[in-house]
């Protein structure tokens, strides 16, 4: 398949880790050749984290030429609009998970928070397509990347990966009641 | 069974960089490793850590990385295969054994893994550790992906076994973390029994026996410079004129930019994966094959100046370039997008690489830097000695961990760092050399790693500075590792011995020293105090478990807190110690109880007393 790259981001302990491997797994599961590669270490203590997607015959770096990628996965809204204003393609797509993890300059007081406006006027001017996800009744946060994961596959974000093959990716990944709460979410949002 | 056992050759797995590395060394037959974690090679020693649990493979956390080769050096003259893992700046600790062990040379294979970290992800400086081929005269090996990580750890066992010699696997961030689907090759059974046979005068490196080991040392250089001219690490693409020589993920973005630009019939790449001693016959073979050459490499120029040298010997006047003529930096690792922009510059193709978003209309993101966990003890601690402190001039030398990250506001404890173990021996030359209040701050597995003998050195001379040792119980920011102070029945392994690092400190002469439990706010900062009035070497030895190693061990309990309508919005727990389970809501401050741990420090700290508690929800 042509070359199809995806930034996945987010704050340390929001599970990035996991949406990445199972849409590296699924992707594996669908017969492409796909590489990753992520943030590990002193980042992940309440940092920023990245992890980057390059799907394709022919891919050898898995890093992602700067300003080149498809699309945009954030589990949270400030980092959404760093990555969008940096990574991502013109007329590519971004989607987010709609919470807010204050950075500490928002914290102190310092700074404003990133708000949804804010995102929707830089993908506007530059024809971005914007999916934000919430879900109100999510029973543990740890989750929300589920729930964005679920709307990926709604929205046929990334060629050539089937339901059944994110399900894979879960079952390869999970097992026992936290595959049962994830699968479960995974398919509920898909029938709503 | 521990996934990287599998006995299944030709069956693909999805791997990390670094498992993939430390797969390769189980199928090459290592019988004996040692380490001291670092990012980014941890995951390594996480893995061999797990499966010597299921195998007869021996492995150890050492104390420091100086005294994991010198562990494994014994090991491997002992004619064992052996795996030493660092990270770059380990191998500066380490540098002492490693000079002198290329003399003696190994009976065993012993690969030592150096993990370098450009662009300084979790690193205090981007050295580039190929330099250390050079000055040890050891060979290197350096792989381009994960795959290849695979193969090559698992084939430096043998080169180092063909050469009598350690070798040096250098690896870099992006390689270590990666991912990708690998095939698993066979798994070589180990020996693990060796025997060392005495022969001191090649082992002893007195003058007189040293000087005929550096004799050998420079045959076997030569031998290994013999082997990279063959060596299939070291290939080229393409037979065009336009040369291009790169080494490790250099060699990714060079592939894709060639394919990008359109290029590949004009160019020819040499990708050198063996890459110390260059091979002057290959690298004079394949300028003769060009009209003009770019060296794409990471960090220094290394490759490019041997090129330069081998041309001039050659009687070649191709044009050559790299960071020499500015073209790439030695700073930071390289970003694709801009090695396309340079070899498009460079061979004249035409090129419009896309221009960067306009953001003028995008309000500024604020910065996130990581930052100590929520309930993180280090936050405690550093509170108390702000406190305890008040009113006098200090300096703060800090040390390497994840309680580094207490020098960033509102915190701001953290004055001066350059290496592991430095704020014990600088907080000796601060305190002699000007009048202020000398606190520093170093973490139990780094104590032990380097921090002991600067506080040997502080009582020795009769320093006068408060040391604070911060014992969260485990090896934090690397992952959890175990360190010589750690129960090991909390891993539910038996069999290790475990330092008090209070009889350590009290053993080595220190006459003032507490031991306090940071959670107890005003109880702490008293105890500072005192230590602070001691004239001479005092230290705090600060106690409470790491929240992310407590929760992973299930020793956690939780108990979330609220801020209350008693609150009058001062604000002096955000303000003070800033941790992250607080936000703004409008203009009150208020606590997430997702990641609100229950330390009850800011609880202490409100002086309305407006945080309490989550109230227990009533049965029923």
């Amino acid at each position: 398949m042509k070359a199809f790259s995806i930034y996945l981001t987010g704050v340390g302990g929001q599970g990035i880790g996991l949406i990445s491997e199972i849409i590296l797994r699924a992707a594996d599961h669908a017969g492409h050749r796909v590489k990753s590669v992520d943030t590990h270490g002193l980042a992940q203590r309440g940092g920023i984290v990245v992890s980057q997607i390059r799907m394709g015959d022919t891919v050898f770096s898995p890093l992602i030429p700067s300003g080149q990628a498809d699309l945009v996965i954030s589990l949270e809204r400030h980092e959404a609009l760093r990555a969008a204003g940096t990574v991502l393609k013109d007329r590519a797509c971004l989607i987010y998970y709609n919470t807010v993890w204050q950075p500490l300059p928002v914290r102190l007081n310092q700074a404003a928070e990133v708000t949804e406006n804010d995102i929707r006027d830089l993908c506007r001017g530059r024809g971005i397509q914007v999916i934000s996800v919430f879900q109100t009744d999510l029973p543990d946060i740890r989750m929300q990347n589920m729930a964005v994961l679920s709307e990926i596959h709604r929205h046929g974000l990334i060629p050539g990966i089937d339901r059944k093959h994110y399900q894979a990716a879960m079952a390869d990944l999970m097992s026992g009641a936290m595959l049962e709460e994830n699968r479960g979410l995974f398919d509920k949002r898909l029938t709503t | 069974m521990h996934k990287l056992l599998a006995d299944s050759p030709g069956k693909k797995m999805l791997l990390l960089g670094n498992e993939a590395i430390a797969r390769g060394a189980i199928e090459a037959g290592v019988a004996f490793a040692t380490t001291y974690p670092g990012t980014p090679s941890s995951e390594i020693s996480l893995n061999l850590f797990r499966v010597s649990h299921e195998s007869d493979l021996y492995f150890e956390y050492s104390t420091n990385e100086k005294v994991a080769l010198e562990v494994a050096a014994a090991a491997a003259n002992s004619g064992l295969r052996t795996f030493c893992m660092m990270k770059h700046v380990g191998l500066n600790v380490a540098a002492d054994p490693l000079m002198t062990l290329a003399y003696v040379g190994v009976k065993g294979g012993l690969v030592i893994l150096t993990a370098d970290d450009p662009s300084m992800f979790s690193s205090q400086n981007e050295q580039d550790n190929r330099y250390y081929g050079k000055l040890s005269g050891l060979a290197i090996l350096e792989p381009s992906s994960v795959e290849e990580a695979r193969q090559m750890t698992a084939e430096a066992f043998d080169l180092s076994e063909k050469l009598g010699e350690p070798v040096i696997l250098r690896t870099t961030t992006r390689v270590n973390h990666s991912s990708a689907f690998v095939e698993l090759g066979k798994i070589t059974p180990r020996k693990i029994k060796g025997d060392f046979k005495k022969d001191p005068f090649n082992f002893v490196t007195v003058p007189a026996v040293s000087r005929r080991l550096h004799v050998r040392l420079l045959e076997n250089w030569d031998k290994a410079q013999a082997m990279a001219e063959t060596s299939t690490f070291n290939f080229t693409d393409g037979n065009g004129t336009w040369g291009i020589i790169c080494n490790g993920v250099s060699y990714n973005y060079v592939s894709d930019a060639v394919k990008d630009l359109g290029i590949a019939d004009k160019t020819r790449i040499l990708r050198l994966g063996f890459s110390h001693p260059m091979p002057p016959n290959l690298i004079k073979a394949f300028l003769n094959a060009c009209e003009k050459v770019l060296v794409a490499e990471e960090g220094e120029p290394v490759m490019e100046e041997a090129v330069k040298a081998f041309a001039q010997e050659a009687g070649l006047t191709l044009p050559i370039a790299g960071k020499g003529e500015r073209l790439f930096s030695r700073l930071y690792e390289f970003d694709p997008a801009m090695v396309r922009r340079v070899m498009a510059g460079y061979f004249g193709v035409p090129h419009a690489p896309s221009q960067p978003p306009d953001l003028s209309d995008v309000p500024e993101i604020p910065q996130r830097p990581p930052n100590l966990c929520a309930g993180c003890s280090h936050r405690a601690t550093y509170y108390a000695v702000k406190k305890a402190a008040e009113g006098r001039e200090t300096i703060y030398p800090t040390d390497i961990g994840c309680y580094t990250l207490g020098f960033l506001p509102p915190l701001a404890m953290g004055d001066f760092l350059i290496c592991m173990g430095s704020s014990v021996s600088t907080a000796c030359g601060f305190s002699k050399a000007t009048d202020k209040k000398v606190i520093a701050f170093i973490g139990d597995s780094t104590f032990f790693h380097s921090g002991l003998t600067g506080l040997v050195n502080a009582v020795y001379n009769n320093h006068n500075f408060t040391l604070v040792i911060l014992d969260n119980g485990t090896t934090a920011m690397t992952g959890h590792q175990p360190n010589p102070g750690v129960d090991m029945s909390n891993l539910n392994l038996s069999g290790y011995g475990r330092i008090s690092i209070e009889a350590v400190v009290r053993a080595i002469g220190v006459e003032h020293v507490t031991v306090i439990k940071p959670y107890k706010v005003n109880k702490s900062i008293e105890a500072v105090k005192a230590a602070l009035d001691h004239k001479g070497v005092s230290v705090i030895i600060s106690q409470e478990m790491c929240t992310l190693y407590a929760r992973s061990l299930k020793k956690l309990n939780v108990r979330a807190f609220t801020v209350t309508d008693k609150c009058k919005n001062h604000r002096d727990c955000i303000n003070q110690i800033g941790c992250p389970a607080f936000f703004l809501e409008g203009e009150r401050v208020q606590i997430n109880p997702n990641t609100c741990v229950g330390c009850a420090v800011c609880a202490q700290i409100c002086p309305e007393n407006a945080i309490t508690p989550v109230k227990a929800k009533k049965a029923g």
